[in-house]
């Protein structure tokens, strides 16, 4: 009988995953969602920049910022601090993701609402948080049926929606090496009805908004262009404790 | 049992060249009109000139061509294929002597180089041409003396010049570079020298002249230059006619000298920065490796090197122990990685990096033959390498190994 934990999804920078994989098997994390991986279970999953668990935030840091517009650079900031300070192409795509984001909360929120939408946070700075989270060097480790580490299958970004993972590369012919191609390969033939994968042309270099990458984006995940079509939206990043509110 | 040193890598042939296996800094790929895949190879001395092997059977291979140079006082060192052309660098022994500068040869019937043009830099203070890049079919950047340029050093007479190539019938130099201070009536004073040599040989050690310089279609306004004593200088060549240094790194001194390549790694904003051995049994050890941040162009910064093996097995192993040339993600059918380098390291022979985590690179995978028969020195002193676009390296001894064909198993 398989004794494999759950896999895991590490994001951001991670030069050891074999170290989270370890912690995720004795349970050192609780939260199936945390600020280095998430638990690919067997709920649907989807993640907002809003959702719980991938980002911390203190009351005391909540005090600092004087509008959702000051919220929503720090969420970006953090975000940003997940890329590898040598991976250009993946710092571009988020800055241009991004901007793209922002443009269609606005045009969202001059739109018509739905009858369903919460007026009170309807305005564009809140629906920013409504937007799928992207998550920067998406890592699926790869374990035997014992759960020893293998290794993992690397990418460059990431997203979580109704329960698919989408993995994303930017290689443009760059070499992959061969246990590389045999990770992604065990992946996608145990995960065939969870994971997508596409290799995308890179982003523009100059941290610019390149709308071509977004809708290449775009028309690999459709459903990114509709983050805000939800009865309930995301109201912000920070969870107090003891309050339970489930996006 | 076999004397071969290896890791995560297969030989599949080796070709010693019809006896003349002695190899430059001169190795690219064509891929002819009717698909086979040629190599061809600038030899490290008279009397050839260069040689093209048919690799498309990686595991058997055959010279289809091989060229003699005019006389026995000059090499050809170093030649660059773009589609059908092939350009070589012609390098004198004594200054004066011609020919002198690069010669243009159609390759597209292999078995038949047919010289097309030929741009001379000859004069009384050049011993013409070392290294040529040649990428993108209209330019040659080269480091090459020429006839109007006296250095104020007889080692510091090569220097970046960037050819226009579109009419090989009438080769144009349409911009020029050098280290201020090198020329003879230049008011700048160049830094102290490296290890200064006595005398005015050209091949002492000590050195303010350029080695390599390497121009990619990805920032096609900055030029890329090791240059020797003088570190490594970005230019901005937006003009090509007046190049302009953006930054200059120089480790030297304390390290022993000699920038040869600035590699870019451009989606990753690193630079790979690799420094000649050019003394036997590790009299100039360590040359190094270096891996530079590179996100302010303005402000280099080492972030690590590339780990040798040690110094104790290779130093006295015979002929030269460390960095020389590095696969150089040129456009065609060129391996491209920004994350796995290859480099030949004289008697550390080919060695593969990962530098997923710049500032701590992993080797894995390293191919160190036995010392090739003939050979002047006591063990193999691999010159250069290059690795297509399956992975499969041609590495290219020194003085007599020819080329050893190798697949990375990883």
């Amino acid at each position: 009988m398989s004794t494999a934990p759950s896999p895991i999804l590490i994001y951001g920078i991670c030069e050891t995953p074999s170290i989270l994989w370890n912690a995720h098997c004795l349970n050192l994390q609780k939260d199936n969602i945390n600020r280095q991986y998430i638990c690919l279970n067997d709920e649907p999953l989807t993640l907002r920049i809003g959702s719980k668990g991938w980002i911390d935030l203190k009351p005391e840091q909540l005090l600092q910022f004087q509008s959702n517009n000051e919220l929503n650079a720090y969420t970006k900031e953090i975000l940003l601090s997940k890329v590898n300070a040598f991976s250009r192409p993946i710092k571009s795509a988020l800055v241009s993701y991004f901007t793209w984001i922002e443009n269609e909360c606005v045009k969202f929120s001059e739109g018509n609402l739905s009858s369903k939408t919460d007026v009170l946070f309807a305005k564009a700075d809140h629906l920013f948080y409504s937007a799928f989270l992207p998550l920067p060097h998406p890592k699926i480790v790869i374990s035997d049926k014992n759960g020893v580490f293998q290794g993992v299958a690397h990418f460059d970004l990431g997203f979580c929606i109704s329960g698919k993972i989408y993995l994303l590369t930017f290689s443009e012919g760059q070499f992959i090496r061969k246990t590389e191609r045999a990770f992604r390969e065990k992946l996608f033939e145990e995960g065939k009805d969870k994971f997508i994968y596409k290799d995308l042309s890179k982003p523009a270099k100059n941290n610019g908004f390149d709308v071509e990458f977004i809708n290449q984006l775009i028309n690999t995940i459709p459903s990114l262009e509709h983050f805000f079509r939800q009865e309930k939206m995301p109201h912000g990043i920070y969870y107090p404790e003891g309050l339970n509110i489930n996006p | 049992m076999s004397d071969t040193l290896i890791k995560n890598m297969t030989l599949l042939s080796q070709n010693t060249l019809n006896g003349f296996g002695g190899i430059g800094e001169g190795v690219s790929m064509q891929v002819t009109q009717d698909g086979r895949r040629i190599i061809w190879l600038a030899h490290e001395g008279a009397p050839k000139n260069f040689t093209g092997v048919d690799v498309t059977d990686p595991k058997n291979t055959k010279v289809v061509c091989q060229t003699e140079l005019p006389h026995m006082k000059m090499r050809s060192n170093s030649l660059e294929v773009c589609g059908d052309v092939l350009a070589v660098a012609y390098q004198v022994y004594e200054k004066g002597l011609e020919p002198a500068g690069m010669e243009l040869f159609d390759i597209s019937k292999p078995e038949e180089p047919k010289s097309i043009g030929f741009h001379s830099t000859a004069g009384p203070h050049s011993r013409g041409m070392h290294c040529l890049w040649f990428v993108d079919g209209k330019t040659v950047h080269c480091s090459s003396g020429a006839p109007d340029f006296e250095p104020k050093h007889p080692r510091d007479d090569q220097f970046y010049q960037i050819l226009d190539v579109q009419n090989p019938n009438k080769i144009e130099e349409i911009g020029r570079w050098w280290i201020p201070g090198a020329k003879m009536g230049d008011v700048e004073e160049l830094p102290p020298r490296v290890n200064p040599e006595e005398g005015v040989d050209p091949m002492g050690s000590d050195a303010f002249r350029l080695h390599n310089v390497n121009v990619y279609e990805e920032r096609p306004d900055r030029a890329y230059l090791g240059y020797i004593d003088g570190g490594v200088y970005i230019l901005d060549i937006n003009d090509k006619s007046s190049p302009k240094v953006v930054s200059n790194w120089n480790p030297h001194n304390p390290y022993p000298g000699f920038s040869h390549t600035a590699l870019p790694l451009f989606d990753r904003d690193l630079i790979i920065v690799s420094d000649e051995c050019i003394k036997d049994d590790g009299a100039d050890w360590p040359k190094l490796t270096w891996i530079l941040d590179a996100r302010n162009e303005k402000n280099l910064v080492p972030i690590s090197t590339l780990p040798l093996p040690p110094v104790e097995e290779f130093g006295l192993k015979g002929g030269r122990f460390g960095s020389h040339n590095l696969h150089e993600n040129r456009p065609g059918p060129s391996f491209k990685s920004e994350e796995i380098l290859i480099g030949a390291f004289f008697n550390a022979g080919i060695r593969v990096y990962d530098i997923n985590n710049p500032y701590q690179p992993k080797e894995i995978a390293y191919f160190v033959p036995p010392k090739p028969a003939n050979s002047r020195v006591n063990a193999i002193q691999m010159n250069d390498v290059y690795a297509d676009e399956n992975g499969i390296i041609y590495a290219v001894d020194r003085w007599s190994g020819g080329l050893y064909v190798l697949e990375m198993n990883i």
